[in-house]
C-alpha cells in the first residue's frame, strides 16, 4: 500500500469518526454510502449535492417568509418539514434537530424565536455542508491516487 | 421479459432527495420504480392507466397531499399497495393517513431493512 494513500485513509477515517462523534452525522449516512456501488458509483455526492440545493432554496424561502409582517407559519412550517425530512433523509443530525426545534416555534406563532431558529438551522447546515465536502473531496483524493474507501466499520 | 415480470413501484415525493434515495433502495431489492412529485401526478398516472404493484406515498406534498390521493386512488378502486413515507410520528396525523387507504405506514428515512421488514409483513416476496 502507497504511503499517500494510507496517510489519506487514516486521515478520512478519523474525520468520519469525528463527524459521527459530534452529533454531525448519523447513521443514516452509512446507509446512503452502503447504497453506493457499481451500478450508482456517484450516488452519496448526488444525493448530498440535492440536499445542498435543496437546503438554500428553503433557507432563502424561510427568511422570506419570516420577512412578511403578517407570517404565514404554516408556510414556514412546510419548509422547516421540508428541511427536517431531507436532512433526516441524508443523516444531518444536526440540521434536523435544529429544525425540530423550528417546527415547535412555528406552532407557537413565535417570531422572534423562529427567527433565532432559522440562524441556528443556517449555522448547522453550513457547518455540515463544509464537513462533507471535506470529506467528499477526501474519498476523491484517496480514489485518484488509486486507494479503495475504508469500510464503514472502521469508524464506527 | 424479465423488464415486465418487475415489481413495480411509483414513489410520491415532493422531496428530491427523498425520491433519489427510495429509487436506489427499491432497485437494489429488484424494483422498477417510477416517481412523481405530489399525489395529483400520482392520481393522473392511475387515471391514464398506469399501474403499480406499490404505492410509497408521503404525506405532506403540495397540490395534492398523501392523504387526499390514497382517498382519491382507493375511490377509484385502486387495489395496489400503498405504504405511507412520512416524518410524522404515530398521532392524528398518521392514524387519519392510514384510514384513507393506507396498507401500512413507516416512519422517514426508508432504509432497505425498514422496506424489507414492511414488504414481509404484508407478505410481499420480490423476486
Amino acid at each position: 500500500m502507497d504511503g499517500g494513500v494510507g496517510l489519506l485513509q487514516r486521515q478520512l477515517v478519523d474525520y468520519r469518526a469525528s463527524l459521527f462523534n459530534e452529533g454531525i452525522l448519523n447513521e443514516q449516512f452509512n446507509q446512503l454510502q452502503s447504497l453506493q456501488d457499481e451500478s450508482n458509483p456517484d450516488f452519496v455526492v448526488e444525493v448530498v449535492s440535492l440536499f445542498f440545493e435543496d437546503s438554500v432554496r428553503l433557507l432563502n424561502e424561510l427568511a422570506k417568509s419570516l420577512d412578511q409582517r403578517n407570517v404565514d407559519f404554516k408556510k414556514v412550517d412546510a419548509h422547516v418539514h421540508q428541511l427536517k425530512g431531507s436532512s433526516s433523509s441524508i443523516g444531518a443530525q444536526r440540521v434536523q434537530n435544529a429544525c425540530i426545534a423550528f417546527r415547535s416555534c412555528c406552532e407557537e406563532k413565535n417570531v422572534e424565536g423562529c427567527l433565532k431558529c432559522l440562524q441556528q438551522v443556517t449555522k448547522e447546515y453550513y457547518l455540515v455542508k463544509n464537513k462533507l465536502e471535506i470529506l467528499l473531496k477526501l474519498e476523491q483524493q484517496i480514489l485518484a491516487a488509486g486507494g479503495s474507501i475504508p469500510v464503514q466499520s472502521e469508524v464506527i | 421479459m424479465a423488464a415486465e415480470m418487475m415489481y413495480s413501484v411509483l414513489i410520491v415525493d415532493d422531496d428530491a432527495v427523498v425520491r433519489r434515495i427510495h429509487k436506489v433502495v427499491l432497485e437494489r431489492q429488484g424494483c422498477k420504480t417510477t416517481a412523481v412529485t405530489d399525489g395529483q401526478e400520482a392520481v393522473n398516472l392511475f387515471r391514464h392507466g398506469e399501474t403499480f404493484d406499490l404505492v410509497l406515498m408521503d404525506l405532506e406534498m403540495p397540490v395534492m397531499d398523501g392523504k387526499q390521493a390514497t382517498l382519491e386512488l382507493r375511490t377509484m378502486g385502486v387495489k395496489s399497495l400503498i405504504i405511507g413515507v412520512t416524518s410524522r410520528r404515530a398521532g392524528p396525523e398518521v392514524e387519519a393517513f392510514i384510514g384513507a387507504g393506507l396498507n401500512d405506514c413507516v416512519e422517514k428515512p426508508l432504509t432497505s431493512a425498514k422496506l424489507a421488514a414492511t414488504l414481509h409483513r404484508l407478505g410481499v416476496h420480490i423476486s
